[in-house]
């Protein structure tokens, strides 16, 4: 019993230290953004503000111009993730349930070029690029096609992989049972499977749209002044002399808002056993 | 008319796995076959086969007259209840059961009539409103049994729909799919590793072993007939008893020979047995048709052999006895009332009008066609 006790105190004891971990410096982000700056710039910064300085919100928007980075950053991630999502369904669908030569190989393929930095590809990218621009005459660098493509590609290996383990809880029998119920293949797909794989298909939408969200590196690289991400936004508040971290700080929580809005959309279906019941469990 | 005619049907998996070997069967119109054999027999692969979910290699398949094998699924006019159910997790009862109506558009109020028909059937009225994961295992069943019924199609198949209940449930959905049946005058193919099932529920059993067909017959027959010891061994419950003994002559009677056993045979099976005096053969007998000698209504002693009891199994009705004959374990169903224990020598008697012989070679039943069911209750 007694054991029992210690073992359930321990327990708490982990948990909370792990979520004091993970949410403080949200909630440090969160304090500092309606701080005023001398408040942030003292010896003894206080947990508890005395003062808060809401216009801190406001100013952001015309210290740097938020706004248009904000539609950028909306634009690229918000395409990206619809590519990546449509493509890794079927790609994943494809690998997991129909056998084809080569089938193996292609999966592998995508699971190696995941263990390579990224930064390996910055500057075939950005080759790659100019000689299309160079050969067929279209832009890329600096436009919303060549982030988009870009970002899609980084994510697609990764999108296809985790969709591929879905569609493998997904038990064939579903589709099977479809297509003696009348269905064709591309029926059973969108009629049955897809519906049973939202949990999936939403992991892979958030997964994708944070990732091309979050950029900064190629970002740096593949934007001009015009297609800047938001991520990059938040450099522009550094100056030379001195940053205004208060102004940092709100911008980040600005920048936090969609994802949390997506995850608070989404989140039921990451709810698991969602296809528990179609078939024995 | 709803005959399924296999037609020397070979399945090669791209593997080079080859599943089923020139499979022949023919299923008349509303009947009940079972497809029986232990797990990689080919049965689920044939049954696979006759829906479309599986390209058939070589040889024909036709449904109601028509070779079907470039048919899709959908065009066969089969229905299928798969072990696992398969149900559509987001849909509810009643859009599982409405699904393929739906999509061969059917009027909605005959849909509707349909569904309810069918759940009235299988009494599941009160959870049309129901999704599958709110459901226990035998609802999901009824469901997905549902699900084909409303369609009706020419021909059901069944892949082992009740091995995921658990054994009281079973029985239970033994009998009301074997009702269903009756009343839907349908044509049924199940597949099945479970004997009883098998024997309870088929009108003709398909044994299966190895991608092979090893023997197509009604129950009775496939249980006093059996073509080999395959087949002997694996219907009935507890199994069929195996011993490896000699036939020997003395004078003009022939006997079943092991070290201390020796049991007589009966006339009747000289003429089949006479190639094999003085060979090893298998020697084949039930546990039911071994008694203990107290309760044998005429022992005598050219039928009995002394066995040593390792364990006694009181069932109730019966008593299993566990015991060694000459260097063979055997098992004997035998009157309730026995005083056998542990440990003792028991004197069992043998029904040698029930007993089989096997070829040790080929395995085949030496005294096929002798057991010609003439004291056993007609099949109905």
């Amino acid at each position: 019993m007694k054991k029992k006790v210690l073992k359930r105190a321990l327990k708490i004891t982990g948990i909370v230290f792990l979520l004091l971990f993970v949410l403080f410096p949200l909630y440090w982000l969160l304090i500092s953004s309606l701080k005023y700056s001398e408040d942030i710039y003292t010896m003894h910064p206080s947990l508890f503000p005395s003062r808060i300085r809401l216009s801190n919100y406001v100013d952001i928007w015309k210290t740097v111009p938020m706004a248009k980075y904000y539609k950028n950053s909306l634009i690229v991630s918000v395409s990206s993730m619809i590519l990546a999502t449509i493509v890794a369904t079927f790609a994943g669908y494809a690998l997991s349930k129909f056998k084809f030569p080569g089938r193996k190989t292609v999966g592998v393929t995508f699971l190696v070029t995941q263990m390579f930095p990224g930064i390996l590809f910055l500057l075939p990218y950005y080759l790659i690029f100019i000689f299309i621009k160079n050969t067929l005459g279209i832009p890329l660098i600096g436009t919303y096609p060549g982030l988009i493509i870009t970002y899609t590609a980084f994510v697609g290996p990764f999108a296809i992989w985790v969709m591929r383990g879905y569609f493998d809880t997904v038990p064939s029998e579903l589709r099977e049972a479809a297509l003696i119920d009348g269905c064709g293949n591309f029926r059973a797909f969108t009629k049955i499977i897809l519906p049973a794989a939202k949990p999936g298909i939403a992991t892979v939408a958030i997964l994708s749209f944070m990732k091309s969200w979050n950029e900064v590196l190629f970002a740096t690289v593949l934007t001009n002044n015009d297609t800047r991400t938001l991520p990059l936004g938040l450099y522009e508040f550094q100056q030379e002399f001195m940053t205004s971290w208060n102004l940092v700080m709100a911008a980040g929580v600005v920048i936090s808002i969609p994802v949390l809005i997506f995850f608070i959309f989404l989140q039921r279906y990451f709810v698991s056993g969602f296809t528990s019941g179609a078939v024995k469990g | 008319m709803a005959e399924v005619i296999l037609k020397d049907v070979v399945k090669v998996y791209p593997n080079g796995f080859k599943a089923v070997h020139g499979a022949n069967l023919e299923v008349e119109d509303k009947e009940f076959v079972v497809l029986l054999g232990p797990s990689g027999c080919g049965k689920t692969t044939t049954l696979r086969m006759i829906a479309g979910l599986e390209e058939i290699t070589e040889g024909t398949v036709s449904i109601g007259g028509r070779v079907v094998n470039d048919v899709e699924p959908k065009d066969r006019d089969i229905a299928m209840v798969f072990q696992n159910y398969a149900l559509y997790p987001h849909m509810t009862v009643y859009e599982n059961m409405a699904f393929g109506l739906k999509l061969r558009k059917v009027p909605k109020p005959e849909i509707d009539k349909r569904v309810k028909e069918a759940a009235n059937i299988l009494g599941i009225e009160g959870l049309l409103d129901r999704k599958p994961k709110q459901l226990s295992g035998g609802q999901r069943q009824r469901v997905a049994v549902g699900r084909a019924i409303v369609r009706n199609p020419k021909v059901f198949l069944f892949d082992e729909p009740l091995s995921n209940l658990d054994a009281k449930l079973r029985t239970q959905m033994r009998a009301e799919l074997k009702r269903l049946h009756k009343n839907l005058q349908a044509t049924i193919i199940y597949v099945t590793h479970d004997q009883v099932e098998a024997m309870t529920m088929a009108d003709k059993i398909v044994i299966m072993k190895d991608g092979v067909i090893q023997q197509i017959g009604d129950p009775y027959s496939v249980y006093f007939e059996p073509v080999n010891k395959f087949v002997a061994g694996f219907i009935g419950t507890p199994s069929m008893n195996f011993i490896g003994a000699k036939v020997s002559k003395e004078g003009e009677k022939l006997w079943i020979h092991k070290d201390s056993m020796k049991l007589l045979i009966p006339e009747r099976y000289y003429e089949r047995l006479a190639p094999y005096v003085g060979k090893e053969v298998v020697f084949g007998v039930r546990p039911e048709n071994i008694y203990d000698k107290m309760f044998a209504v005429t022992p005598s002693e050219e039928f009995v052999a002394e066995g040593k009891v390792d364990v006694v199994e009181p069932l109730g009705s019966e008593t299993l006895i566990h015991a060694t004959i000459a260097g063979d374990d055997i098992v004997a169903k035998v009157d309730p009332k026995t005083r056998a224990q542990a440990g003792d020598t028991i004197d069992l008697v043998f029904d040698m009008n029930m007993v089989h012989v096997f070829d040790k070679e080929t395995e085949e039943n030496v005294l096929m066609g002798l057991h010609s069911a003439e004291e056993e209750p007609k099949v109905e």
